[in-house]
């Protein structure tokens, strides 16, 4: 009995010791809010943010509760890929600014996601309500997420071109959308726009705010095309241009960075501050548009090249 | 006694302590399971009342843990009254008693929901199986931001899916239904949808500003035929793209006014349809047409855009013919 006892005893203590890795069964380790006061994972740091600092795959087992933390902190040496599995990194803001931090967070702070380092892919769930951006540092793919009423940006790529974006629901975020490649998406009345390098078949709607005139509401460097544009409050599509400069691109005007710009096929209609803005220099194809509701100056094909030319839909500054 | 000897001894209670332990932990942080048995009893949450609806007041995770099932066409299966609720269907059922009627059965039979949430609960989500048979609707999402994945709403007397603003559908279908299969408040995204076989339309988003991809909209049921059905009904500012829509009633398309669509085949099947139709306006007569590019001039608020694929009798003015 009482080598019993010790054996007991001997458990508890390996138990005690060791840490509480949460239940892989696939081999992908499970993240949730009761697990996060305690720390997931070895390295992992009791509260919130959960730290991922190995590569792998993760998944949301519950909706996660952070309050003046981020949600999950990635800096692993590899590839991550976290499945929000129809849940939720549910911070305690409500989008609205008055509601928002006063003071802005840095970055990094407050974030559904942030990351330093490492390339990360999330899909399938919401960020919503956080006080900085939802995600934000280096993902490489979001799919199918809902991102919405969070303060800072929905979704800020350090660098863009890496990251797409696919099937996003973006509403009512206190900033924008940066990435390289946005399908499929829908952004509707956040405070800012979206910027990429490619933008096809996505809407955009009711973003922007009064006297953004300097900034499109969409703007891209290479490609818009089968989008839908319409009742934003500043310009509605601007492409290429100095002011549509990824950070962190540095183009300097009548360089590579800023020829080839597409447009095509789109309708721009009902913004405010105009409706195609076409950049200030060459390679711009606009093509078979509509810009506020009426056709561009030739909606078959035109290319401007060092033009001025403004009309009430289409503009070349 | 060594300590060798005292680890061997140990290693079955640490086995047994640990799967104890393991066990418990995901009882403890994972979702919280619904079944009929607990919500007969009242047993499944906190607060909640014996029998159905399992009224879900807080936020949180939870799973189902067996099929749902309920008895009649008035009762409802799953009220939700707080934000931030995820429910894993988790490949079960919530059933209600009218799945054998499907489409057969009317509005009306009954005032039963399988899953609803008041319009204050902000992202609610769904996932992972099936809602049918109930004696009203079979998905009630009204507050904003909701999320749908890979749930099939089949064989409800009314309408399917119900999602409130800015809502996301992805991977889901809406079956047989005997009132329309989705419909979406403004700013929503459907994206890989199906809605088939539905007495009422396919899709209807009235309030506008949604973005409609790869959705399938079939309507081959002849019990269909006659009444108001059609295909996709969308408010100004609204895109459709990549899909398909074949239905019998009229209209297959409408949209509002800015509108965009690209890439969509419409098949009219039972011929001089109105394919499509803007603000009221009537249509235009086909038997069989796919569209890419925006809709005729002579409608309000559109502008042509591109060009048309033309097959059968169709005429589109404002357009060309695509080379």
């Amino acid at each position: 009995m009482r080598s019993r006892g010790k054996a007991i005893a001997l458990v508890a203590a390996l138990v005690a010791a060791s840490p509480l890795v949460a239940a892989a069964r696939d081999g992908v380790r499970e993240i949730n809010h009761a697990c996060a006061s305690r720390g997931c994972f070895s390295g992992d740091s009791p509260g919130y943010p959960v730290t991922i600092g190995t590569p792998g795959a993760y998944r949301l087992t519950s909706n996660l509760e952070p309050i003046g933390a981020s949600g999950l902190d990635v800096h692993a040496f590899g590839r991550v890929d976290i499945d929000l599995n129809g849940f939720a990194i549910d911070g305690p803001f409500d989008g609205a600014s008055a509601n928002c931090p006063s003071t802005p967070p840095l970055v990094g702070q407050l974030a559904g996601i942030a990351n330093r380092s490492a390339r990360y892919r999330v899909r399938n769930g919401f960020i919503r309500g956080m006080g900085g951006a939802a995600l934000q540092g280096y993902p490489d793919r979001v799919d199918d997420v809902v991102l919405h009423e969070n303060c800072g940006d929905a979704i800020y790529s350090i660098i863009p071109r890496t990251t797409a974006v696919h099937g996003v629901q973006a509403f009512k975020n206190g900033g924008e959308i940066v990435a390289g490649q946005v399908h499929s998406t829908i952004a509707y009345e956040n405070s800012r726009f979206m910027r990429a390098r490619s933008v096809w078949g996505s809407l955009v709607s009711f973003s922007g705010s009064a006297g953004a005139a300097q900034s499109a509401v969409l703007s891209a460097d290479h490609f818009v095309s089968g989008t839908l544009v319409t009742q934003n409050l500043g310009p509605g599509l601007r492409v290429s241009g100095p002011q549509t400069l990824l950070p962190p691109l540095v183009c300097i005007p009548h360089t590579v960075c800023d020829a080839e710009g597409l447009s095509v096929d789109n309708a721009v209609t009902g913004n405010r501050d105009g409706g195609v803005i076409a950049g200030i220099d060459g390679g711009v194809l606009v093509r078979g548009n509509t810009a506020n509701g009426a056709p561009d100056v030739d909606s078959l094909e035109t290319i401007a090249i060092d033009v001025n030319l403004t009309s009430t839909g289409l503009q070349f500054p | 006694m060594s300590a060798l000897v005292l680890l061997a001894r140990a290693i079955p209670v640490v086995a047994v302590a640990l799967v104890m332990l393991g066990g418990h932990a995901r009882a403890a942080e994972g979702a919280l399971p619904l079944s009929t048995v607990c919500a007969l009893a009242g047993t499944c949450l906190p607060g909640d009342a014996p029998g159905f609806p399992i009224t879900i007041a807080s936020s949180g995770s939870y799973r189902l843990a067996e099929d749902l099932v309920v008895a009649t066409p008035d009762e409802s299966a799953v009220s939700i009254q707080a934000s931030s609720v995820a429910i894993d269907l988790a490949g079960f059922s919530i059933r209600g008693p009218t799945a054998a009627l499907g489409a057969t059965c009317a509005t009306g039979v009954g005032s039963g929901i399988g899953v609803q949430s008041t319009a204050t609960a902000t992202g609610v989500s769904l996932r992972n199986g099936w809602v049918s048979g109930f004696g009203a609707h079979g998905i009630v999402l009204r507050g904003p931001a909701s999320r749908i994945d890979r749930v099939n709403a089949d064989h409800n007397c009314g309408d399917g899916i119900t999602v409130g603003p800015a809502s996301l559908v992805v991977r889901t279908q809406a079956l047989d239904n005997g009132g329309r299969g989705i419909v979406a408040d403004r700013s929503s995204l459907l994206r890989a949808v199906s809605s088939s076989e539905n007495v009422g339309r396919a899709v209807e988003a009235g309030n506008g500003f949604v973005l409609i991809e790869a959705l399938e909209a079939t309507e081959d049921d002849l019990l269909s035929f006659g009444v108001a059905g059609g295909g996709v009904v969308a408010g100004p500012g609204s895109m459709l793209r990549e899909s398909a829509i074949a239905t019998r009633e009229m209209p297959a398309i409408q949209m509002g006014t800015d509108s965009l669509l690209s890439d969509v085949t419409q098949q009219s099947k039972w011929g001089n349809g109105d394919v499509l139709t803007a603000s009221g306006v009537a249509g235009i007569k086909a038997t069989a047409i796919g569209y890419r590019g925006a809709v005729p001039a002579q409608y309000p608020g559109f502008v042509p855009i591109g060009c048309v694929l033309l097959a059968g009798t169709g005429i589109l003015p404002g357009f060309t013919v695509c080379p």
